[in-house]
């Protein structure tokens, strides 16, 4: 990380790795320095801005060791606790322990919370303290050339374009394009575009590029998108989205209810296509009826870095509604292969780290938190939480094989060659599976190929790489080399410890463990709306407050809520839910011995239990629903009648 | 509004050609000394500003064990590009090539674009790089040295492969319809009804 002023013009952009404190815990994020905020990414992709701090009058408080701050933190209960839980994070590298946390305060909007690598905390300090400063500057200039007729098309002075130069850069935040003009500008080899700056800033007057720069700052994205619950409170977050949501949650019902999956006859692929082009129009109707009925959601229209979330948004409620439907359909169209896996996976259940072509300087890695993680698998529901679960057992793979490379005393060009590269990382997955005999491993790989941002072919990202590389670790194990190589190996019988073992992980697929629990049942009771009192409901909060979100289907929701893989469901994806359920908050501990399965259920982290009542009931008089529970086929390129029909109610 | 193109591309070659070395070269290249150090070499993103349009490379390794061979088709379906890697010093790895652009034509779609670079051009050649470059003239893919010691050649590389991808798409979206782009499958399972018996009405 280094701060490159040249000339006091130009802000090269700073970037890397910190943790982040997001009041529960810490979460490892990228982040980007530019002139005057500061942005958080889940990834170094910067694919999705989790946050935006503006930086300018910001305050940043403690620069000092991780040990002093400790101390410090240990003054107050809150600290304390946040210190604990910091300690007691799992996905921590033993280099963190030696960080330093600052404290950012911006003048509006809530602090943050970074954890720095001690050595860093001090470049970090001063780019972002310059940070806070270029703000200022920008907007001091953007008023000193501000002309007196208001436009700023006219032709200015060299020495005026120059300063115009720096203005177009440090404004480029205001708006994307200007953004990335802004990046192209101060890449340090900008080798595509020959225009200099100047020209450049000549060229964008010309088109009238800066008279459109708006005056104020565009609206920071929304963040915590990226789990269900997050995604469902975005959703509720306006009593304007009811009217679509209720309309949307009745789509859910009538898929769940009548839509059919196809005959198991038909093509895997074309059956598949014909659930992914349904949904993405469940999801389309949905998001258009969300753009049409709330204003709010006008910016979506003109940024579409905010059209995206919405689109994830909706993809993820529906879709984590759906879920029970499509991924038994993925289950019974993968149970043999499924068989055949598991069979394979017991084979290797003692198989060494060896046999799967884990590199012997990786070999004393212990899988660990990673083969926790990697059990909470079939706990999420949505596609995008399983995938981030994926990347997070990758991570923790990555993070000890850091640990194992530090240790190592060779020179860089040595150290490089210990990098993991997708053998590697291939490997470390099959011997994953085969330590966590984790169940429907080839439906979670399909499942999650073809449900995670089905409104475009996504695959591309780092997501779509974990993905992939998860369904190849699968074709492997069904693979004829696969089958040749346990061949070659002496298989040690299973031992009663082992089948204990095993059933412990299978299990796991059932069992909510805290980190996963809160989630789940969030998400379990964002399907099907249906307002109570919806005629005072006046913003956001009172919405909350008012409006009570329930469910309609009665098994489906039950067993998604405690989280019991729904056998009948799995045979017969087809068949209409049983009308009552109540759902229940808390955190759910399963435990299944010998097909038998007993449900605790843990109140610590949620205090009294709050019981929600299904209101929702199909009218069975109503001829408008009637007429549409006849079953309806599913066939690629057209729309059930239940998609396009208007809103009820 | 400016999108950000997201172009995949995947690695492919033998082991020990120099793929990771390659791709580390490129993208940690502008990384400045105190960046954070990239932790993997499977997955890597590199942004580019080409002529205005942001383009987001994100380069895929793919496996390059022998036993792993069969799994190709899983990384390089969707893929954008292909750059093909090979061993100036080692004619084998150039051989092999030649059955990875025979496979790519057989699985990969039909409009991937493929590069093949010849690594390790800092040492002496064992491959004829006329014949290679016919080669790769011949299968519509460009043909570059390269060296990820000397930091010979790969910029351009995936320059041309960010320049072409570009050049594809822009082409696809002129000359195709809008309404033709999606893809839509119709199945017709059941026969049509057999058209009523006529009845005489004389």
């Amino acid at each position: 990380m280094a701060l490159n002023v040249r000339e006091g013009k130009i802000f090269e952009e700073i970037k890397g790795f910190v943790h982040i404190w997001n009041q529960k815990r810490w979460k490892h994020r990228f982040i980007v320095l530019y002139p005057g905020k500061l942005e958080v990414f889940l990834s170094e992709e910067k694919a999705k801005v989790q946050k935006t701090v503006h930086l300018r009058g910001c305050s940043i408080h403690g620069a000092g060791s991780a040990e002093s701050e400790s101390s410090l933190l240990e003054k107050s209960s809150s600290g304390l606790q946040l210190w604990n839980k910091f300690w007691k994070s799992s996905s921590f590298d033993d280099k963190i322990h030696e960080g330093t946390i600052l404290t950012i305060e911006p003048v509006k909007g809530k602090k943050i919370v970074v954890l720095v690598p001690k050595e860093e905390a001090i470049n970090w300090t001063a780019a972002i303290e310059k940070a806070a400063s270029l703000e200022g500057a920008a907007q001091h200039d953007a008023k000193a050339l501000k002309l007196p007729d208001g436009s700023s098309s006219k032709r200015k002075t060299p020495s005026d374009r120059s300063s115009l130069g720096i203005l177009a850069k440090n404004n480029l935040q205001l708006k994307r394009p200007w953004n990335l003009m802004w990046e192209a500008a101060t890449a340090k080899d900008n080798f595509a575009t020959n225009l200099t700056s100047s020209e450049k800033v000549e060229a964008f007057e010309d088109k009238g590029y800066l008279a459109a720069l708006p005056s104020t700052q565009l609206e920071a994205l929304w963040y915590d998108l990226e789990t269900s619950q997050g995604c469902t409170d975005f959703l509720k977050s306006s009593c304007l989205n009811a009217q679509a949501l209720a309309h949307a949650s009745l789509m859910i019902d009538y898929f769940k209810g009548c839509y059919q999956m196809g005959d198991s006859s038909l093509p895997d692929e074309l059956r598949l296509e014909a659930w992914r082009g349904t949904l993405r129009r469940l999801i389309k109707t949905l998001v258009d009826h969300l753009l049409e009925s709330n204003p709010a959601l006008e910016s979506c229209k003109i940024h579409e870095e905010r059209m995206e979330q919405l689109w994830l948004a909706c993809e993820v409620w529906v879709i984590g509604g759906v879920h029970d439907k499509i991924m038994g359909a993925c289950k019974q169209m993968f149970s043999m292969k499924e068989k055949e896996l598991d069979q394979m996976l017991a084979k290797l259940d003692k198989a060494t780290p060896s046999l799967f072509g884990v590199r012997l300087e990786f070999q004393e890695l212990v899988l660990g938190d990673a083969l926790q993680q990697f059990r909470m698998i079939n706990v999420f529901h949505t596609p995008l939480e399983k995938a981030l679960c994926l990347r997070e057992t990758v991570n923790l793979i990555l993070a000890g094989i850091r640990r194992v490379t530090r240790s190592c005393s060779g020179a860089l060009p040595e150290k490089d060659g210990l990098l993991p590269c997708t053998d590697d990382l291939l490997s470390f997955m099959l011997l994953l599976m085969a330590r966590a005999r984790v169940k429907y491993l080839q439906a979670n790989a399909c499942y999650m190929q073809k449900f995670l941002l089905v409104q475009e072919d996504c695959q591309k990202g780092e997501l779509g790489y974990h993905i992939t590389n998860f369904a190849a670790a699968c074709e492997y194990l069904l693979s004829a080399e696969m089958q040749k190589i346990v061949a070659d190996v002496v298989v040690a019988p299973t031992s009663t410890s082992c089948r204990t073992e095993s059933l412990e992980a299978n299990a796991c697929e059932g069992s909510i463990h805290a980190k996963a629990g809160p989630t789940m049942f969030t998400f379990g009771t964002s399907h099907s709306f249906k307002a109570r009192d919806g005629s005072h409901c006046e913003n956001g909060d009172s919405w909350q407050k008012l409006h009570h979100f329930s469910t309609s289907s009665g098994p489906t929701h039950c067993n998604r809520l405690t989280n019991v893989p729904d056998e009948r469901s799995t045979e017969n994806p087809c068949q209409t839910n049983s009308p009552c359920s109540e759902l229940l908050h808390g955190n759910v501990h399963l435990r299944r011995v010998k097909g038998q399965e007993s449900l605790s259920l843990g109140m610590d982290d949620v205090g009294s239990p709050k019981w929600i009542r299904d209101n929702y009931r199909v009218n069975k008089e109503d001829k408008k629903m009637s007429s549409h529970r006849r079953p309806v086929l599913a066939l690629p390129g057209s729309s059930p009648e239940f998609i396009m029909s208007p809103a009820y109610g | 509004m400016m999108r950000t193109v997201p172009i995949k591309v995947v690695l492919l070659g033998d082991g020990r050609v120099g793929k990771t070395s390659l791709v580390l070269r490129y993208v940690n290249a502008t990384f400045s000394e105190q960046q954070t150090p990239t932790i993997q070499a499977s997955y890597l993103t590199k942004r580019l500003n080409f002529n205005g349009a942001m383009v987001t490379l994100a380069i895929w390794d793919t496996a390059g064990q022998e036993r792993f061979h069969a799994l190709g088709p899983i990384y390089y379906r969707d893929a954008d590009a292909a750059l093909l890697v090979y061993d100036i010093t080692d004619k084998d790895s150039f051989d092999r090539v030649k059955s990875w652009v025979k496979e790519l034509r057989k699985m990969a779609p039909k409009d991937i674009i493929l590069a093949i670079a010849g690594n390790k051009c800092d040492m002496n050649s064992q491959v004829d790089l006329k014949d290679s470059e016919r080669y790769a003239a011949s299968i519509g893919s460009s043909h570059f040295n390269t060296s990820a010691k000397s930091n010979i050649g790969i910029e351009e590389t995936f320059l041309d492969i960010a320049r072409r991808v570009l050049e594809q798409k822009k082409a696809l979206a002129e000359n195709v319809p809008a309404s033709t782009q999606r893809k839509t499958m119709v199945i017709i399972d059941e026969p049509p009804p057999p058209p009523p018996p006529s009845k005489c009405c004389s």
